[in-house]
């Protein structure tokens, strides 16, 4: 039985005028239906990258992407550039990170809901695409559709705004919504609510969704499943309980005590050194130049064990089967 | 010369003289087309030398508001500010120019990309004078070396600088004039988790070393939780609570910071077991917000009373030094009367 959508062993290349970057490294991952799964990882990690891949959008002359990337069971990387566009907005669609940019200053909310509904065949006539707008809006609760429909982006709070994206993102039954930190240019109150919005409106509609995020705790409070990120490399999967349970991979341990706590358990721990330059990224693992346990074989592009349950960890010290925090010396 | 402070209405606030900086009563409105915006209305806060208060609230809250005119880029339009024993107006001389300094979210924009790292950092020194001319070099050096960088950074670029080791230069940059009181406006909002940590334990560092006040401006509770000593809790701009940062998080009382708190995710179990429930609701209810003339914060809040539609709370004691705006606070001995549905069809003010 193949997945809702496949990703395995992407590979991203940049040729630069000082080397080829190799950004993305045997990047897989998969997504079953209806489920909500997690890319987290700081800022430069690949994440954004990945989702653009998936979405088609990496065009460049100097972009050299490998791999394959199945969307129930077809490949999408053999697609032409028409048969993609049919892909994208209907099968698999996106909400931006930030509403006020994502949205076009100078249409109206109701002309680009329309469009998305039309270029998605999802109605038939525009009479009948402005009636689906107004519902798509009802949906997402905005509590008054028809003043928001006739309204330019900047008449629009935040946090309205960022509904009128997730509303876009649905408007026609997409079966994989990728969203780039939805809500994490909002205040906290108004992230919460649009995460809670997503969560609900994706399950009724029976949408799967792909969230990548730098903040763990959206993780833990969104996704079923995630995948930790590290300088284009996924480092550890894990169901979402596991992974905060039990992080196996020394980025991921590390990643958690950097977060600064709520119960205020002293300051937060650093990780030391620096995210490695792509165009002499190291061979083996990644995070071998910044990790505490870093042994002669990490030099050796790290095996996935699986640990069962679904965790899967890219790191040497979990084949013997062990954490890193019982082989502390 | 001290201006005499008379504001009956907040005399708890007023009680300690002794401390380091003292907003009275501040207000700050601006003017947007026709109307007046009141970024800052009525904002009290007393800060004791070395202390690291936090000022936490949603964007618009007037936080930044606050931290600029305490810096003096701003004029108020109503209120004083008092800083060690003397009233601090909007035209500053230069020696209390130098006694406050600011670090900003932002490094990229906040650091001129044309001047060097030297450049950036000597500045402060030859304007405030701080060392000899012949002493500038070496003591340029010695600021990165404090703030954890080497002194081959001098000659470099903001551009060739990570986010982390801007923030480190912007900080060094702070510290040149040897200031007593920062404010720190987001200093690490804009920096991944694993270098913000880098720059709290610097922050940290440098606060006991240098016996240096903060004004901690933040949005990030847990980063206000871990670095504050008090906290002040913002809502359009008023301050709605104040008190010590652990007891504030453990039992807030207003509402709004109720569900501020509750709105954070977390990433553990005994975390979680810290945050209030709060009635999330699934309609964004401010397209049908009512306008209240009393608490700002009644159109959202599920536990508003009729009084709360129609008077102005003021802070009140609800602790040693705990104090909290709101006529129905949270943890209150008595039950909250029958709460108020949040979104009325009709008129439902008070009768």
């Amino acid at each position: 039985m193949s997945s809702l959508l496949e990703v395995s062993n992407l590979n991203l290349r940049f040729q630069l005028h000082d080397g080829v970057a190799h950004i993305l490294r045997d990047i897989s991952l998969k997504i079953e239906r209806a489920e909500r799964v997690a890319i987290v990882g700081e800022s430069g990690c690949g994440k954004s990258l990945t989702v653009r891949a998936i979405l088609g959008l990496i065009r460049q002359k100097r972009a050299r992407l490998q791999g394959s990337i199945r969307l129930e069971g077809t490949e999408l990387m053999s697609l032409k550039p028409r048969a993609w566009r049919a892909v994208r907005g209907s099968r698999l669609s996106m909400v931006f990170q930030d509403p006020m940019t994502a949205l076009n200053p100078v249409f109206t909310i109701k002309d680009q809901l329309v469009e998305v509904i039309l270029r998605g065949g999802g109605a038939g006539s525009r009479k009948a695409a402005r009636a689906l707008a107004r519902d798509l809006l009802e949906q997402v609760a905005v509590a008054d559709p028809d003043r928001v429909l006739h309204a330019y982006p900047f008449q629009l709070s935040g946090g309205l705004a960022q509904r009128v994206l997730i509303s876009m993102a649905l408007a026609n039954r997409p079966d994989v919504v990728l969203a780039d930190e939805p809500g994490s240019a909002l205040d906290v109150t108004v992230q919460e609510q649009t995460l809670q919005l997503m969560r609900d409106l994706t399950n009724e509609a029976g949408a799967a969704v792909l969230l990548i995020t730098h903040n763990l705790g959206v993780v833990r409070e969104f996704a079923h499943r995630v995948y930790v990120m590290y300088a284009g490399t996924i480092v550890e999967e894990a169901a979402v309980e596991t992974l905060f349970s039990n992080p196996i991979h020394p980025y991921t341990r590390a990643l958690l005590e950097a977060v600064p706590r709520l119960s205020g358990d002293g300051l937060p721990r650093p990780i030391d050194g620096i995210v490695p330059d792509y165009l002499a990224a190291p061979a083996g693992c990644r995070f071998s130049p910044r990790c505490a346990w870093a042994q002669p074989d990490c030099g050796n592009p790290p095996p996935t064990i699986d640990l069962g349950g679904g965790q899967r960890v890219a790191c040497v010290l979990a084949e013997a089967g062990k954490s890193p925090q019982e082989r502390t010396p | 010369m001290p201006k005499p402070a008379n504001h009956p209405k907040n005399e708890r606030l007023e009680m300690n003289d002794s401390s380091f900086l003292k907003i009275s009563d501040l207000q700050k409105n601006y003017r947007v087309g026709r109307r007046v915006v009141r970024a800052l209305d009525g904002v009290c806060l007393s800060v004791n030398k070395g202390e690291n208060i936090g000022i936490v609230g949603e964007s618009g809250s007037g936080k930044t508001t606050l931290g600029r005119l305490v810096l003096g880029i701003e004029k108020p339009s109503a209120g004083e500010i008092m800083f060690d024993g003397g009233w601090l107006g909007h035209r500053r001389p230069l020696h209390l120019r130098r006694r406050i300094q600011v670090v900003q979210q932002n490094p990229l924009s906040t650091l001129n990309p044309k001047r060097s790292i030297r450049q950036a950092i000597e500045q402060p020194l030859r304007v405030h004078n701080v060392v000899s001319r012949c002493q500038r070099k070496e003591r340029a050096a010695e600021l990165l070396r404090i703030v954890g960088l080497a002194p081959e950074y001098l000659d470099r670029y903001p551009n060739a600088l990570s986010g982390g080791q801007r923030q480190r230069v912007a900080l060094a940059r702070a510290l040149a004039c040897q200031p007593e009181l920062i404010v720190l406006d987001e200093p690490t909002s804009a920096l991944d988790v694993s270098v913000q940590a880098h720059i709290l334990q610097l922050l940290a560092d440098l606060q006991s070393r240098f016996r240096l006040t903060y004004l901690f401006i933040t949005h990030d509770l847990g980063v206000a939780r871990i670095m504050t000593s008090r906290i002040a809790v913002m809502y359009r701009g008023r301050i709605v609570e104040t008190g010590p940062t652990p007891e504030v998080f453990r039992t807030p009382r207003h509402r709004y910071t109720v569900m501020l708190l509750s709105s954070v995710p977390v990433v553990s179990k005994n975390e979680e077991e810290l945050r209030p429930e709060w009635p999330w609701r699934r309609r964004l209810v401010e397209g049908e917000l009512k306008v209240s003339n009393g608490c700002s914060f009644a159109p959202r809040c599920p536990n508003a009373l009729d009084q709360c539609w129609s008077t102005v709370p003021v802070i009140d004691p609800m602790g040693p030094i705990h104090d909290a705006a709101c006529l129905n606070p949270s943890g209150a001995i008595a039950p909250p009367l029958q709460p108020k549905p949040l979104i009325s069809s009709s008129s439902q003010q008070s009768t």
